[in-house]
């Protein structure tokens, strides 16, 4: 028997209506089969070519496969111990996400409700400007300063009554700019604790700027100031999706109130907790990986009389005399998958990642080819 | 425009009823400011429809209608059991016998395809949909706009229907028949961008003269953009103009934009070809990650050698008509550009006599005085892939590919006279 199907048009809402799903790009076996390429090199999601830390690895190898059928805990209780000891917070302060998506859409639901706004800038990560508006919130997008870094005193001007969160990304991806303390202190006591601010650090650990703030350490000062950071990017255990967010206990407690708990397996739990224990060495190993990509791609790019933008994090973004989506799918016949950036709204960019270099040879290489083709 | 404008009427299909179905659509067209004659003409195609069905259907079928206020057209969507109309009625071609009754009874359904500006045909869970569009009349440029003196500063301004009013203006006394004939009607440019299916962002100076920008439709994945115009003597307005256009198209659902007849004013370096003649140009908004294209093997080896040229990743998938039931009718959409005799055809209905239709079109399509003939095939529609056979046969040759033109890929055909089978 067939049953009437539902009418879409009066059920969904209209915000949602609005809205195209988001659609993550194919499995690497469908994407070399498609593009006829044997391998795929991704420089395409900031991901550490490194890998997890020794100590990560051996506890990932180390998970039990019958505890498969067991449930983790529901708040990551020992990861949040742990956090507690390396940033000197109570575990009450932390909440452990799905990733930091995770995260960014639970400080949403927590503090927004119909008619408020967040505010964001026009090219940066995309998920703060997505949460907010599948969930019917207004994303207000400042534009990046000339430097193509964030525009303190634009973004304190698009604030308003109905303003609930501000959300900087420090450094910024895809720019790599940053905001150094006394500029990150300025803006908050500005705000004077009238929003929240969250800091996503997703990319800290990449830098070593002597002056880059350490919001963990601001959050004491700054009740309203709210700290991400992910172990996909330094960490390497980006499949595993976990991150994390740190405040001061009373506002980690309102956002506790939206978690969905359970989200956080135990394979992840438990190499983010290993991840702590050689953070240090493999930090600077990567760090130093970073940096000698980044030399060798910025010479390569000068050669080939390329713009770029180079800041901090593992990335660069480069100007292309062509359509960025057309050099995606050129550069994807070599096997070099890199993100075309008109949907950051940088067309003609692309933004690559910053690993070792033998590929960074082969991307200098195939950048070269594609220009001359 | 917004989507509380809306009327909706679900009604049962019994005679005595129509007035209230023609009644409904000649008011609610007037209340979103057109004009009785507009009115009246999607009044009759509503009425023509009405009569067909509540004369072949039972009496517990019901009709819903939709009327909504497209800002410079207004639509009008009838909602009805699938099969219950032959939609064959409605292509251009259709003619009318006075010595066959069910043929007679056609005509209504031929009047109401011509009365109307825009016509569309589908089908879905089971229900079938028609929807008429008639355009607003509006004022066309009454006099020339004086020339500015550029003092430079000029910045992204909000566009504001008097702003756009004088784009549309400037457009015309600067670009005359290069540019789209809508144009020549600024309120109605005002409106396309007001009522949301087009975007625009213009580049004005402090005293609020316009110097440069560009309009774009939102279609379902493609956007089809016009300009850059720059409407002063600063030349680098363009890229500006242009990268501003795609910043707006970003994290939208568009998937890439095409410019056809690109003006000279165009900046090097953004898009793709598609027609060797340099007269479409391309590009896509995100990263193209694949998809499946149905094709007839006389259209495989082209369709695999275009997505090579533009290192396209696509999994070709031969199909051919194999004895499965078709649809006796078929229907094809006639999108007709008269001042540059153009035309292009769709399938909007694909049924066994697609190859007769298909020569019926081309005849009367060149009786009519049509010099360029294109058909649109989309590869992202299987049963379209059979049209592959008749397609040659009355003479369309695979020109190029317009990636995400339609549900997947368009295939643009053009006809090319001595070429029929």
């Amino acid at each position: 028997m067939s049953h009437p199907f539902p009418p879409l048009d009066t059920l969904v809402p209209s915000h949602i209506q609005k809205i195209e799903p988001y659609i993550p790009s194919k499995p690497d076996d469908v994407l070399r089969q498609m593009f006829g390429c044997p391998v795929i090199y991704r420089l395409n999601n900031n991901e550490n070519a490194l890998g997890p830390s020794p100590k990560a690895i051996e506890a990932i190898q180390a998970m039990d496969p019958v505890q498969a059928a067991v449930y983790p805990s529901g708040d990551a209780y020992h990861l949040r111990q742990k956090l507690a000891e390396r940033f000197g917070h109570s575990p009450d302060s932390f909440i452990v996400g799905n990733g930091a998506n995770e995260v960014i859409a639970f400080v949403i639901k927590a503090f927004c409700q119909e008619g408020d706004n967040i505010i964001t800038t026009d090219k940066t990560f995309a998920v703060y400007e997505w949460v907010a508006e599948f969930s019917g919130y207004e994303a207000r997008l400042v534009p990046l300063a000339a430097d193509f870094g964030y525009d303190d005193e634009a973004m304190l001007a698009a604030i308003d009554a109905r303003t609930k969160i501000v959300f900087i990304c420090n450094p910024n991806n895809p720019t790599g700019t940053y905001w150094n303390e006394t500029r990150l202190r300025n803006f908050l006591d500005r705000v004077d604790g009238r929003q929240i601010v969250v800091v996503d650090e997703a990319y800290s650990e990449f830098v070593d700027a002597p002056d880059f703030p350490n919001g963990m350490d601001l959050m004491r000062e700054y009740p309203n100031l709210l700290v991400f950071r992910t172990f996909s990017k330094m960490f390497a255990l980006a499949a595993l999706r976990i991150g994390f967010l740190a405040g001061q206990e009373k506002i980690v407690d309102v956002i506790r109130r939206t978690c969905v708990v359970y989200s956080v397996n135990s394979l992840a739990q438990q190499a983010a907790i290993a991840s702590l224990l050689d953070a240090e060495e493999h930090v600077l190993r990567t760090r130093r990986m970073v940096s000698e990509a980044r030399g060798f791609l910025e010479a390569e790019l000068n050669r080939l009389g390329l713009s770029y933008i180079s800041g901090q994090g593992n990335y660069m973004v480069i100007r292309l005399p062509m359509s960025d989506t057309l050099a995606y799918r050129k550069l994807m016949r070599k096997g070099i998958m890199v993100r075309s950036m008109t949907g950051f709204r940088f067309p003609n960019h692309i933004r690559v990642t910053l690993g070792t270099l033998p590929v960074m040879e082969k991307l200098a290489e195939a950048l070269k080819n594609i220009l001359t083709v | 425009m917004p989507h509380r404008q809306n009327i909706e009427l679900s009604m049962p299909l019994q005679a005595a009823f129509l007035p209230i179905a023609t009644g409904c659509v000649e008011q609610s067209v007037q209340a979103y400011g057109m004009g009785r004659a507009e009115a009246m003409h999607l009044a009759l195609a509503v009425e023509e429809v009405y009569s067909f069905l509540a004369a072949r259907t039972s009496t517990d079928q019901r009709l819903k209608l939709l009327c909504r206020n497209g800002g410079y057209y207004a639509e009008v969507v009838c909602r009805f059991p699938q099969h219950a109309l032959p939609v064959g009625a409605f292509n251009i071609t259709s003619t009318v016998s006075s010595e066959d009754e069910e043929s007679l009874a056609e005509m209504g359904l031929l009047l109401a395809a011509r009365t109307v500006d825009q016509l569309g045909i589908s089908a879905e869970n089971g229900e079938m949909k028609i929807h008429f569009v008639k355009n607003k009349n509006y004022p066309s440029v009454r006099e020339q706009i004086a020339d500015f003196v550029s003092q430079g500063g000029f910045r992204e301004v909000e566009p504001e229907t008097e702003l756009l009013k004088q784009f549309a203006c400037r457009v015309t006394a600067k670009y005359g028949a290069q540019a789209p004939s809508f144009f020549t009607f600024p309120g109605k440019v005002a409106d396309m961008v007001a009522c949301g299916e087009y975007g625009a962002v213009l580049l004005a100076d402090g005293k609020g003269n316009v110097g440069a920008g560009m309009l774009w439709r939102r279609g379902h994945k493609l956007a089809e953009a016009f300009g850059p115009y720059i409407l002063c003597d600063q030349a680098q307005l363009a890229i500006r103009s242009l990268e501003a256009c795609l910043q707006k198209m970003a994290r939208t659902s568009l998937v890439c934009m095409v410019v056809q007849d690109p003006t000279p004013d165009m900046p090097p370096g953004y898009f793709e070809l598609l027609a060797q003649d340099g007269s479409v140009l391309y590009r896509q908004l995100e990263e193209d990650n694949g998809t499946t294209s149905y094709a007839h093997p006389e259209f495989v080896d082209f369709l695999r050698t275009g997505y090579q040229q533009l290192y396209l990743p696509r999994e070709v998938h031969p199909v051919e008509h194999q004895g499965e039931n078709l649809s006796p009718c078929s229907a094809f959409a006639a999108q007709m550009n008269r001042p540059a005799r153009r035309v292009t055809l769709t399938a909007i209905w694909v049924g066994k006599d697609a190859a007769a239709l298909l020569l019926e079109h081309v005849r009367a399509l060149k009786q009519e005085g049509f010099t360029e003939i294109q058909f649109h095939l989309d590869t992202g529609v299987a049963e379209q892939a059979m049209l592959g056979p008749a397609l040659s046969a009355a003479g369309f040759i695979p020109q190029w590919i317009l990636p995400w033109g339609g549900r997947g890929d368009l295939l643009v055909l053009t006809y090319r006279e001595g070429e029929a089978l």
